[in-house]
């Protein structure tokens, strides 16, 4: 077990951030913190990393307990925080051999190390640049290397993709797979449900500091009805027609507005044949016929009744 | 009127950093207020030096008889006698003067050797040679009587000198407008405002301008339906009303403070310079707004040429402090002709045309240097605006 | 490990522009502004000859003796300034002169000795005092000869009356110039002393999790925080002591304010001085929990207080409160720096200078007694998200 919590409880005055909550990080995984802005992800992560008091509960890594002073846990924990720490005097080389420095003391290793880091992140043309010269998404690509250049075994990123171009996200994204495949255990939180659903093994849902949901992403989406979402463009419809449409099996909500059709089905096996089927022997003509498979933001929507989005 | 209106909000959020430098300037002018009680006009004094008197003889009738003749002179300050104290009082102007009468000094003087009394003073300053007369006259006298009555003891020697010393000039004071001291703390309060005036501008219209001129910003509101002209004429507007409230407030602090002190026709004239100044600064402003970028700038540019024109031209200490060679190179700045307008207009004795005449063409220079300074951010802001489409 | 850290501690400030602004190029600057304004300090308060406009009419062109006079005190002896210049004009012109300021006071024979100013003060008591005397000898010559008839007959017995004995014999008050404009470049060197707490707080930012994120990052790495903060002390304090060192050179060099002759000291002045600045802004840094921003005013408010009652705006202020209320010159370290130069300039003893030293040391002793109890707390209460950069 790389992180255990055992019944955190954090508050800030009346506010309770961390209700009760437990959690285990697995060796090897991609363990995904999934929750809505203000939910208590980074407040966790802080606690985990015993940055922060808690007012109840044990928190350990790599099986020993966490405290501040913990320096041999510490020297193997990488962390990425959601707002960008580097030092804007230092150039993007600098930088990384700074906060290398802090946990490599050999030079001839550290530099080995931050020149993989650099390369890793793909900041090779920028190494000399000051991060005021850079883009925002790579700063973000900075602000990593600075995190993962001393290659620890848990790296731990909290929302690394926020206000980053798509570009720059798939790189992250990719190389946060990367690190894993080369052995890391790696914690990542977001907002995001497609960036957590297609990187993460494992899955949290949290909101208001508690454990909504937990999981592979298929047992995730097994805990709820909605089966898939088939969408029908450019089709005349009546209300005759939308009442057939509603008798098929495991239909669960059928909505047609400006001429196009979305129908929800439960589980059960056909569901887009049945649909297809009753257009056709109705001969009806329709433009693009797709389907959609559930994702987190259903999951979540069906658990808390809300948006993930904000 | 929506340019005008963020305008508003922009200097409403400086207001705790504004403010500062108005509580400073009231808390300064308190204290210059308290420390300068006026002096009559109508009555000549004589000046009085501060003065450590130490007789190590421990007194003789002659030395006791100098000191009673100094009193009209000098006040008697007392420092402890040890060397630290009376270097210190010296050097930090709590004495003008130390006097030692040295043990054997009234024996010898009366045997008619040639002694000497030691002083410690700032060398050759003016209150010092005005001591230094008022010394030797009675000692000179005492020596004449001493000289010439043979047998004569020291009594009497005082008695007579004493007599003679009494003898005094007629003095006529005619009056000014202002008295000299009134209008010393008139003068550094209205001096010391130009500072004040300086960093409320700069700060105020330059953290607009900076608001206003970010790229994006910039751009976003050319693009808004409000037409350029209507927008610039905002800014204008925003600024001319900003520039007038500082005006007033400080115009109200100096009625408030010094109303009674000034005759109304200096009250006027000064006002005037204010004013003028008051735009000037807004030039100057204008002018830092359109070249800087960042807050950083800001506050380092407000605090070098806010100081940096004060200090050059006199409006902290007195403009005859300050070297020639300084105060020819502070022609070019409008703080030293505002400083010199009011130095001259509040000292002024009866204000006639012909007096005045002169003093309006500071204003004149004031105005100029702020068309000039107009000038160079208008050219600025074009070429910023080049590079900006290039 | 702390040679790692402390290197790029040193780079980053090194790469601080606006830090190094405020705590170098500013006082360069300003001290340069002092000099200005004070180029005339010396001669503006030294004597300079006093102006007087001597009325010609009848009464003064028949009374020889007095004219006489007057030509002997307008002459120039030796190398000293003549006490009187005058000019011989019309009352009407006279009247003018005195109105535009032109001169002191008119001396004007109606048929009486009379002077006629439009204020007092030390020059016109000067002209007073020569009046006087003329006057006081008259008498001293009647009240003679009335005593001693047979010595008007006589004159060969008569012991002539020589005004200009000097009975004064001036010392010298300390080892250096008394020049109170030095104050005011020791405070300035205080004051820059205490912008040293600039890079304090910058120091502590940096390790604490709750005030940025790279203190958070910081605080994840396995080297204890302590540590980090003591390298960065180490780097600002040597930053803080190049500066303060090359402040002293620009000014003993090219500006030419004397300091006392000990470099050594001077420099053990700055170097414990540097220190106290910086961990004061290491314990503001570390006891207050607000923005950089407040923590920034704060101390500017604290340093410019304190600069303050050292005599940055008022050199003479050191010494009133030195006097007043001593235990706050004691536990005023800006004040403590300015009087370790000043003893150091003006003293010829070290028991002042220690003194001040001693004090300083306990100072920072404190002040890192603080910031470690402040700083060492290991878990915080809450991290806010706090966003970097301008």
């Amino acid at each position: 077990m790389v992180i255990k919590v055992e019944n955190l409880v954090k508050r800030y005055g009346d506010l309770i951030a961390v209700d009760h909550l437990s959690l285990e990080v697995r060796k090897g995984e991609i363990f995904g913190l999934l929750g809505p802005n203000g939910s208590g992800k980074t407040t966790l992560i802080n606690c985990i990393l015993a940055l922060l008091k808690y007012d109840k509960g044990n928190i350990s890594v790599f099986g020993k307990p966490m405290a501040p002073d913990a320096y041999d846990i510490k020297k193997d924990i990488g962390v990425i925080m959601q707002n960008v720490a580097v030092f804007n005097e230092l150039t993007v080389y600098e930088n990384i051999d700074y906060f290398c420095g802090l946990y490599v003391r050999d030079k001839g290793e550290r530099k080995k190390l931050v020149e993989e880091a650099i390369d890793f992140v793909g900041l090779n043309d920028f190494r000399s640049f000051y991060p005021k010269k850079l883009s925002g998404g790579l700063l973000r690509r900075l602000n990593i290397a600075c995190g993962i250049a001393h290659k620890p075994k848990l790296i731990i990123l909290d929302e690394p993709t926020v206000a980053v171009d798509p570009q720059s996200r798939n790189n992250i994204l990719e190389g946060i797979v990367r690190l894993n495949r080369q052995g890391a255990t790696i914690v990542y939180t977001s907002h995001y449900m497609e960036e957590v659903e297609q990187i993460c093994s494992r899955i949290m849902i949290i909101d208001k500091g508690r454990i909504i949901a937990a999981g592979t992403k298929e047992e995730l989406k097994s805990m709820i009805k909605v089966g898939e979402i088939v969408f029908v463009e450019s089709v005349e419809l009546n209300q005759t027609l939308l009442d057939a449409i509603r008798q098929l099996p495991n239909t669960s909500l059928v909505d047609y507005k400006n001429h196009n059709l979305t129908v929800t089905f439960t589980k059960g096996r056909n569901n887009l044949m049945n649909l297809i089927d009753l257009l056709r022997k109705k001969n009806l003509g329709y433009g693009s016929v797709y389907s959609k498979l559930p994702t987190l933001n259903d999951v979540f929507l069906e658990f808390t009744g809300r948006q993930l989005r904000d | 009127m929506p340019v005008f209106q963020a305008y508003k909000r922009v200097i409403k959020k400086s207001i705790p950093q504004l403010l500062i430098y108005i509580i400073v300037f009231v808390t300064f002018a308190a204290i210059l207020m308290s420390s300068g009680a006026p002096a009559s006009t109508v009555r000549f004094d004589d000046a009085r030096a501060r003065i450590a008197f130490m007789d190590e003889a421990d007194s003789s009738i002659l030395t006791e008889g100098l000191k009673n003749y100094l009193l009209q002179y000098a006040d008697f300050v007392d420092v402890k006698h040890d060397q630290a104290s009376l270097q210190d009082a010296l050097f930090f102007d709590e004495v003008d003067y130390i006097l030692r009468i040295p043990a054997g000094f009234t024996e010898g003087f009366l045997e008619g050797k040639p002694v000497g009394l030691e002083k410690i003073s700032l060398p050759n300053s003016v209150s010092s040679v005005y001591l230094d007369i008022n010394i030797n006259k009675y000692m000179n006298m005492a020596r004449f009587y001493l000289a010439n009555i043979p047998g004569i003891i020291q009594q009497e020697l005082v008695d007579l000198v004493s007599r003679d010393l009494s003898v005094e000039t007629a003095v006529e004071v005619r009056p000014t407008a202002v008295n000299a001291d009134a209008g010393e703390t008139l003068s550094i309060f209205y001096n010391y405002m130009s500072y004040v005036l300086l960093n409320l501008l700069i700060l105020g219209v330059g953290t607009f301008m900076l608001v206003f001129n970010q790229r994006d910003l910039r751009r976003r509101t050319l693009c808004s339906p409000v037409p350029l002209r209507q927008q610039n004429m905002q800014i204008l507007l925003g600024n001319l009303i900003y520039a007038v409230v500082c005006w007033i407030i400080m115009m109200a602090l100096g009625f408030v403070l010094y109303g009674k002190a000034m005759p109304a026709k200096q009250t006027i004239l000064v006002a005037l310079n204010t004013f003028v100044f008051t735009f000037v600064c807004l030039s100057i402003s204008f002018l830092i707004g359109s070249a800087l970028s960042s807050r950083n700038a800001l506050s380092a540019v407000t605090n070098v040429l806010s100081l940096g024109m004060c200090f050059t031209s006199g409006a902290f200490v007195p403009q005859y402090l300050i070297g020639e060679q300084v105060l020819a190179f502070a022609r070019i700045l409008p703080t030293y002709w505002y400083v010199k307008y009011n130095n001259e207009i509040i000292n002024m004795a009866n204000i006639t045309w012909d007096l005045l005449k002169p003093r309006l063409g500071y204003l004149g220079m004031q105005m100029g240097i702020a068309v000039a300074v107009l000038a160079v951010a208008l050219v600025i802001i074009k070429q910023k605006r080049q590079a900006q489409e290039a | 490990m702390f040679a790692h850290v402390f290197r790029y501690r040193m780079k980053c400030f090194l790469g601080d522009r606006v830090t190094l602004f405020w705590t170098m190029v500013f006082p360069i600057l300003l001290s340069t502004l002092f000099l200005m304004a004070f180029s005339n300090f010396g001669k503006a308060t030294s004597f300079a000859g006093i102006k007087v406009a001597v009325v010609n009419n009848d009464a003064y062109q028949e009374n020889r003796m007095f004219q006489e006079t007057l030509a002997a005190a307008a002459e120039k002896q030796g190398d000293e300034e003549p006490l009187l210049s005058m000019e011989l004009v019309s009352l009407g012109e006279a009247e003018t002169l005195l109105d535009q300021g032109e001169v002191h006071g008119i001396i004007l024979l109606d048929p009486d000795i009379k002077l006629v100013v439009n204020q007092s003060g030390f020059n016109q008591s000067i002209i007073k005092s020569f009046l006087d005397q003329y006057q006081q000898v008259s008498a001293s010559y009647t009240s003679l000869f009335q005593m001693n008839p047979g010595l008007l007959a006589s004159r060969d017995t008569l012991k002539d009356y020589s005004a200009d004995y000097d009975f004064i014999v001036e010392k010298n008050p300390g080892k250096n110039k008394t020049d109170i404009t030095v104050t005011y470049f020791y405070a300035l060197l205080a004051m820059t002393t205490l912008y040293g707490s600039f890079w304090g707080i910058r120091a502590v930012n940096e390790v604490q999790a709750d005030q940025s994120m790279k203190g958070a990052r910081i605080n994840l790495a396995p080297v204890h925080k302590m540590k980090m903060l003591l390298a960065a002390i180490l780097a600002a304090w040597i930053i803080q002591f190049v500066e303060l060192t090359i402040l002293i050179l620009y000014m003993s060099m090219v500006l030419k304010v004397s300091f006392g002759s000990q470099a050594g000291c001077i420099l053990l002045t700055c170097l414990v001085g540097s220190l106290t600045g910086i961990t004061l802004g290491t314990m503001v840094g570390g006891l207050i929990k607000k923005s950089d921003g407040i923590k920034t005013g704060i101390l500017l408010g604290i340093t410019m207080t304190l600069s303050g009652f050292a005599g940055l705006y008022f050199a003479s202020f050191k010494y009133v409160v030195t006097k007043a209320v001593p235990v706050l010159a004691y536990i005023n370290p800006a004040n403590l720096i300015t009087d370790a130069l000043y003893a150091l300039y003006y003293y010829d003893t070290y028991e002042r200078f220690t003194l001040n030293i001693i004090l300083l040391l306990a100072f920072a002793a404190v002040f890192c007694l603080l910031t470690y109890l402040s700083v060492r707390r290991d878990r915080y209460a809450s991290i806010p998200s706090i966003q970097e950069g301008d």
